[in-house]
């Protein structure tokens, strides 16, 4: 019966008992040197004519033996020198890093280090010389050099949060190299992927050519973002087998067993947009990982705005509301909301918000059909809803209204125009259509009314094309004679749209009576993501709003004139046209808004010719390059941001604030068990220390060096080869 | 110029690099003779084949060597014994020329100094000195055969004959020197001094009866071993195929390896020969081809002489 050895077996037991199976093979192939030169010598000789040749040939038959004794001797001694040099070379079984082998300066295992720099690692610690828990892991991981350097062993390094350098993310034995990447790695205020990371360790592995052994350091606060968030799961635990055929892998967890952190996790303007015309609520959201709690302190600049209650937080606390709070100015803002008392993840208790306060929004109203009446023209109606004393083009009210026809919308310019209200479109062609598209792909707001005198099938054909309808107009309904009008499906205690917040618990906002007559029944479009805003009673969509580009396109299925409904003669009219623009135009102030690590860049229209001035909380100034020309919309560009909190930028006199936020999902400091690490990677075999480092594999086959041993028996085979040599020529 | 100076601008020539580059054998044993005799201010030959004539008194400067101390001792004067020249007495040369004598390591190229060399210029120098003498010298040249006999006379012609004999002899034949020892103690009718030059790499068994022969014909024998400073030495170091002289066969070998037990076999082949020598009262010299001649010569004859007194 055939036995069959695996196909992998030769290669296996190669790369297990060697570190370098070159050179065991090369000790193989050169123990055939001393063969070839016996036969070699054998074929080059002198030949000499002898006339004593009795007494040589009596000497050689008393001799004969001895000397092929010695022969032989010789030989077998050179050969086994030579092979247990290239084994002793090739770091048999797996030798430590003080191995035979280091004389060729890569003797030594692969040791990779997976450090944890995100922001979470920025825990303060209240005991040893690091300062936080990435301090702690850094000066761990120098330790674990430290051995290496003395062991000759590779090393390489790899970071969660950003990039450690080319030299530190490839095996090196220039372990000074991995030392200075190590010192350089900075404390980021990002989100890590350690599922990433670790794919790159697993890549090292594969392709970084024959080890003896590699250990796979990880080293990181147990939280659950890093370990077990919805991004990470999967991915670590497919990962963890993975790893653990070609690692020994140690975990060593810098954190602590209870971590409790608040913090706060947003601000926000309630309805989008903060002008000088109304005031504006403000929310904060606060959470707390672990029992937290304290005083919420909201600041404009300096100012206090208002300080909260002290709050009980938990993971699940509501938002915190400052109603009406008013901007006497316009231009750029910051609000700040800050815990207090802070705890020992400061960066994450306070929370930014940059904010460019709007006194006035530049609409215009293009109208398609004009009725009779101001009553019956939608144009007239949206007007007067949006600038209530700007009949007749008095510059008055929140918004700066121009009443167009539709057909002046062709090479008309938009790019000031905050927001294009399209009344009753009758006309549209499809050039029209296309220079809509554009605006509201370059971030405008397009309000669609339909209304009296469309053209359904025109409307699908030049709107629809270009993505600026939900979905196809399916006709037009109208209710019959007898039968009662159309209704909004608006309940205001019910959960509302947030465009319709403003509309929460009010009875008598008009919205539940208005009545509709006629409207455009649409199917909404399922790539168009459009959502549900407001619905008619009868389940059909009566307002919706989807997202085209860095626009908003807001439908209303029925018209701005009193012909087809109510609405615009109820009281909720007015405000449900503000609510509608506050939340959908763009505040302009995301480029002011960035998560820490990202870089800003800062708007052409804002820097055209003087060069700004970036500083950070401190006051220390930040280098700005200029974009170039590959960035049509962007004039300078920033080094990244680390650090979380508010910067400033000065443009010819004016100072726009910079918000840098921590992420969100950092602050959650929920502290893992050694069994859930275990879990996340699969369950595999792995060694886990808590805040220090492991001692020597006493278990390891990086023990078993046979490396010095056998270098040793080669200088004592060569010792004897000389002496013997010596020996039998006296002979 | 100084009477030393001389000496040794003369000695120069015999150095055996220098007499293989002369061809002829009669030019070669003039020198080593007029070099012998230069060296010792008086003629070596006196102590080989001298008797006592007369007593002279003691002048100063004379060598007090030859002081007769008996007379001395008796009549209290100091005289010198005076030699006089034996003018019956015969010398044989036998010159072994057989192809093992063709080794030879010294010089180079064609200007190699063989054993052969050696010994037919210590025989052609030896002849030299006894026809001067007026006495008479014979040669056997011998190999597997006793080759050449010319019988011994001292006639002027036969310092031609030798000459020629000794640098026409064949040079490809085996060694069988006891035989021809026998063939000559054959040949000879009257009392001789035969002087054997070989290297003796043969049966030694059969050169002790060709000896012991000799000497039953109560010859006085004196035997030269001719041997050359490698096979004295055995320096080789690469391996070597060795091709033996007289179809002896080869053999390839580690010469270091071998060096030891060589030599040991050489000596005690020596040695077996010495003692039969001594048994025998035959004088014994080995001559090293790579020795200045005039010295192992003189030598030799200044210790035969100190043992005749």
């Amino acid at each position: 019966m055939m036995i069959s050895l695996p196909t992998n077996l030769v290669p296996l037991l190669l790369a297990v008992g060697f570190g370098v199976p070159g050179l065991a093979a090369a000790g193989v192939l050169l123990m055939s040197i001393p063969i070839i030169i016996h036969f070699l010598n054998r074929r080059r000789f002198k030949v000499h004519q002898w006339a004593a040749m009795q007494y040589l040939l009596e000497a050689m038959r008393r001799n004969r033996r001895r000397l092929q004794f010695e022969h032989w001797l010789l030989m077998m001694i050179r050969c086994c020198a030579i092979l247990l040099a290239g084994l002793a070379l090739a770091r048999p079984l797996g030798c430590s890093g003080n191995s035979a082998a280091a004389v060729f300066g890569q003797g030594g295992r692969l040791n990779v280090i997976v450090i944890d720099n995100t922001a979470s690692m920025a825990w303060q610690r209240l005991q040893g010389d690091a300062h936080t828990n990435f301090e702690r892991a850094r000066e761990l991981s120098g330790e674990l050099l430290a051995r290496w350097a003395k062991s000759h062993d590779a090393a390489c390094l790899i970071a969660t949060a950003g990039e450690t350098g080319a030299v530190a993310q490839t095996p090196t034995y220039d372990i000074q190299a991995v030392r200075q990447a190590l010192d350089q790695l900075p404390q980021r205020f990002t989100a890590g992927d350690l599922g990433t990371a670790l794919r790159q360790a697993l890549t090292i592995a594969r392709d970084g050519g024959p080890f003896p052994g590699r250990r796979l350091y990880i080293l990181s606060d147990s939280t659950v973002p890093a370990w077990q968030s919805e991004a990470v799961a999967n991915e670590l635990h497919k990962l963890g087998p993975e790893l653990a055929q070609v690692y020994d892998v140690v975990h060593i967890d810098v954190g602590e067993n209870q971590m409790p952190n608040s913090t706060v996790e947003s601000v926000r303007v309630l309805g989008g947009l903060a002008t000088t015309a109304m005031g504006v609520d403000l929310a904060a959201q606060p959470r707390a990982y672990g029992q937290g709690g304290g005083t919420l302190i909201w600041q404009r600049g300096a100012r206090v705005l208002g300080t909260s209650a002290r709050l009980t937080i938990d993971a699940s606390a509501p938002e915190q509301i400052l109603p009406q709070v008013r901007f006497d100015t316009d231009g750029p803002e910051s609000l700040t909301v800050r815990l207090d008392p802070g705890d020992r993840l400061p960066e994450d208790d306070a929370f930014s918000l940059a904010l460019n306060v709007r006194k006035r929004l530049n609409v215009v109203i293009a109208e398609g059909e004009r009725g009779s009446s101001a009553l019956d023209s939608p144009g007239t109606m949206l007007q007067m809803a949006l600038s209530p004393g700007q009949e007749g083009g008095a510059d008055a009210g929140l918004s700066r209204v121009d009443l167009i026809a539709e057909t002046e919308l062709a090479g008309r310019v938009l790019s000031d125009t905050d927001a294009i209200l399209l009344a009753a479109p009758s006309r549209v062609m499809q050039s029209e259509a296309a220079q809509l598209r554009g605006y509201v792909e370059a971030g405008g707001t397009l309000v669609i009314f339909l209304g009296e005198g469309i053209n359904a099938e025109q409307c699908n054909q030049t709107l629809l094309a270009e993505k600026l309808l939900p979905g196809k107009i399916l006709s037009l309904t109208t209710a019959a004679e007898g039968q009662e009008p159309f209704r909004f499906d608006f309940r205001p205690d019910a959960a509302l749209h947030p465009l319709l917040r403003a509309f929460r618990e009010q009875e008598n906002s008009g919205l539940a009576t208005a009545r509709i007559f006629t409207y455009g029944r649409v199917q909404l479009d399922a790539a168009q993501q459009a959502q549900r805003v407001l619905d008619l009673s009868n389940g059909d969509p009566a307002i919706t709003i989807h997202h085209l580009g860095t626009g908003k396109v807001v439908f209303f299925a029925t018209s701005a004139d009193t012909r087809w409904t109510t609405l615009p003669a109820k009281p909720a009219f007015v405000a449900l046209l503000n609510e509608i623009l506050l939340g959908t135009i763009d505040a302009d102030n995301g480029w002011m808004n960035i998560a820490a690590g990202s870089r800003l860049e800062v708007p052409r229209r804002i820097a055209q010719t003087v060069m700004p001035r970036l500083t950070d909380p401190q006051g220390h100034l930040l280098s700005l390059e200029p974009a170039g020309a590959d960035h049509p919309t962007t004039a300078y560009v920033s080094t990244s941001l680390e650090m979380p909190g508010l910067y400033r930028l000065q443009i010819d006199g004016k100072s726009y604030p910079i918000a840098v936020r921590f992420p969100a999902s950092e602050s959650n400091l929920t502290h893992l068990d050694p069994a859930a690490i275990r879990r996340a990677l699969g369950d595999i075999t792995m060694e886990q220390e808590a805040d220090r480092l492991p001692a020597e594999f006493a278990n390891s086959r990086d023990q078993a060096d046979f490396g010095w041993p056998l270098l040793l028996a080669v200088l004592i085979l060569a010792g004897t080869e000389c002496f013997l040599a010596m020996w039998f020529r006296r002979g | 110029m100084s009477v030393d100076t001389q000496v040794s601008d003369y000695r120069k020539y015999l150095d055996p690099r220098v007499l293989a580059r002369i061809a002829h054998l009669d030019l070669r044993a003039r020198l080593i003779v007029e070099g012998l005799m230069s060296g010792m201010h008086r003629s070596p030959y006196q102590g080989i084949s001298v008797e006592f004539a007369q007593h002279r008194p003691y002048s100063p400067g004379d060598d007090i060597r030859h002081v007769d101390w008996k007379v001395l001792a008796k009549t209290d004067r100091i005289y010198l014994k005076q030699y006089q020249e034996e003018t019956n007495l015969q010398l044989l040369l036998v010159v072994d020329a057989s192809q093992s004598m063709t080794y030879g390591s010294v010089g180079d190229g064609d200007a190699r100094w063989t054993k052969l060399d050696h010994a037919t210029a210590i025989a052609a120098s030896l002849a030299y000195m006894a026809l001067g003498q007026q006495d008479a010298v014979g040669l056997v040249v011998a190999d597997s055969e006793l080759r050449r006999f010319l019988r011994p006379t001292n006639s002027p012609a036969q310092w031609k004959q030798i000459i020629a004999e000794l640098g026409a002899s064949p040079r490809d034949r085996q060694t069988r020197l006891g035989r021809v020892l026998d063939q000559a103690a054959e040949k000879l009718t009257h009392r001789s001094l035969i002087v054997v030059l070989s290297d003796f790499f043969d049966d030694l068994q059969q050169v002790e009866r060709g000896l012991r022969h000799l000497r039953h014909r109560r010859h006085e024998v004196i035997v030269f071993q001719v041997l050359d400073p490698n096979e004295l030495n055995f320096p080789f170091e690469d391996p070597t195929r060795f091709l033996g002289l007289e179809a002896m066969g080869e053999l390839l070998t580690d010469p270091q390896a071998l060096r030891q037990s060589y030599l040991q076999q050489l000596e005690q082949a020596t040695q077996t020969l010495l003692k039969s020598c001594r048994s025998m009262r035959i004088d014994f010299a080995r001559m090293n081809t790579g020795d200045l001649l005039d010295v192992s010569l003189s030598s030799f004859l200044a210790t035969r002489a100190a043992t005749m007194r």
